[in-house]
């Protein structure tokens, strides 16, 4: 019978191998500031449907696959493998915290690897209604379809198989839309938690948190 | 009483009210300035054209009551599809 061990529990010899990196790699720290401006704009800042907000759009799926990919390909922090979606652990590590005294661990902790997960599921929700309302139309379509309607020639517009709607496609697509929104602003409140939940980290872990996804000096 | 009677009053009108702004399966046209002046016509001035998901989006203000409103039409009919309060 295996005896119980505590994984990656910190202690004074071993804690270098079990910390998480003091600075990411750049395809995590690329893809973790390209979505977060994505998000931040298309939420904020762009017109609903424009060909800015559908480009944005576009540039977040992109960023949300490569991130994906380097989830299996990337270096070992970075891989799926290395935080695993553990709800047990997350509540023992918010726990832990109330405590001032954490684990540390080599890649994510538990708690923020939820937050992650919870992260790109709506994203991933976002991304799949979003392309549902433009009839998955690229940035380029959006771009050629606003230049035919600028010049007056409707015509461009009309696709072959296109049939007159119906009133059921037009209420599916306004579900689908609000779905669009609701999951959008649940992206900017998971947002303010992993803002909030970083800020504490930072200070009960005693590491800056947030140099290691931007400047941060690589240790080892 | 007089309850009773604004209530068959309100609801007498509203077919009127209705009938001031375009309706879902009005032939407006296929070309910006036939649906611009079949728009104003009903009642919406238009302010822009646009495109959204295959279909032309007119934005146009309601002259009886000043609201942004977004009328949709199917380029290849050039009837309106889907008329929205414009949110925000």
């Amino acid at each position: 019978m295996a005896t119980p061990r505590t994984i990656s529990r910190a202690s004074a010899s071993g804690r270098a191998s079990t910390s998480p990196p003091s600075l990411w790699d750049p395809v995590v720290r690329l893809t973790h500031w390209g979505i977060a401006a994505a998000v931040l704009l298309n939420a904020l800042v762009t017109e609903k449907g424009s060909l800015t907000h559908v480009s944005l759009g576009w540039l977040a799926m992109a960023l949300l696959v490569m991130r994906v990919v380097w989830g299996v390909l990337g270096p070992a922090e970075a891989r799926f493998s290395a935080f695993l979606p553990n709800p047990a652990a997350a509540w023992r590590h918010l726990r832990q915290l109330l405590s001032g005294r954490v684990d540390h661990y080599p890649s994510h902790n538990p708690a923020g690897a939820l937050m992650i997960y919870a992260f790109w599921a709506s994203l991933a929700v976002v991304i799949a209604t979003g392309l549902y309302a433009t009839g998955g139309a690229t940035p380029m379509q959006v771009a050629a379809d606003n230049a035919a309607v600028a010049s007056g020639d409707w015509s461009a517009l009309i696709k072959e198989s296109d049939g007159e709607s119906s009133k059921e496609d037009s209420g599916l697509r306004d579900t689908i839309l609000e779905v669009h929104e609701v999951a959008a602003n649940l992206l900017l409140f998971l947002a303010a938690l992993h803002i909030g939940g970083v800020f504490v980290e930072s200070r009960v872990m005693r590491r800056n948190l947030l140099k290691a996804m931007t400047f941060g000096d690589r240790r080892k | 009483m007089k309850l009773k009677f604004l209530t068959i009053l309100a609801l007498t009108s509203l077919p009127m009210a209705a009938a001031a702004m375009p309706a879902v399966g009005d032939m407006v046209g296929t070309d910006p300035d036939t649906a611009k002046a079949a728009l104003e016509k009903a009642g919406c001035t238009v302010n822009d054209f646009e495109a959204e998901d295959g279909k032309i989006e007119a934005k146009c203000t309601d002259t009886a009551t000043n609201k942004a409103m977004e009328i949709y039409i199917d380029p290849a009919t050039g009837k309106v599809a889907d008329i929205k309060a414009t949110e925000d």
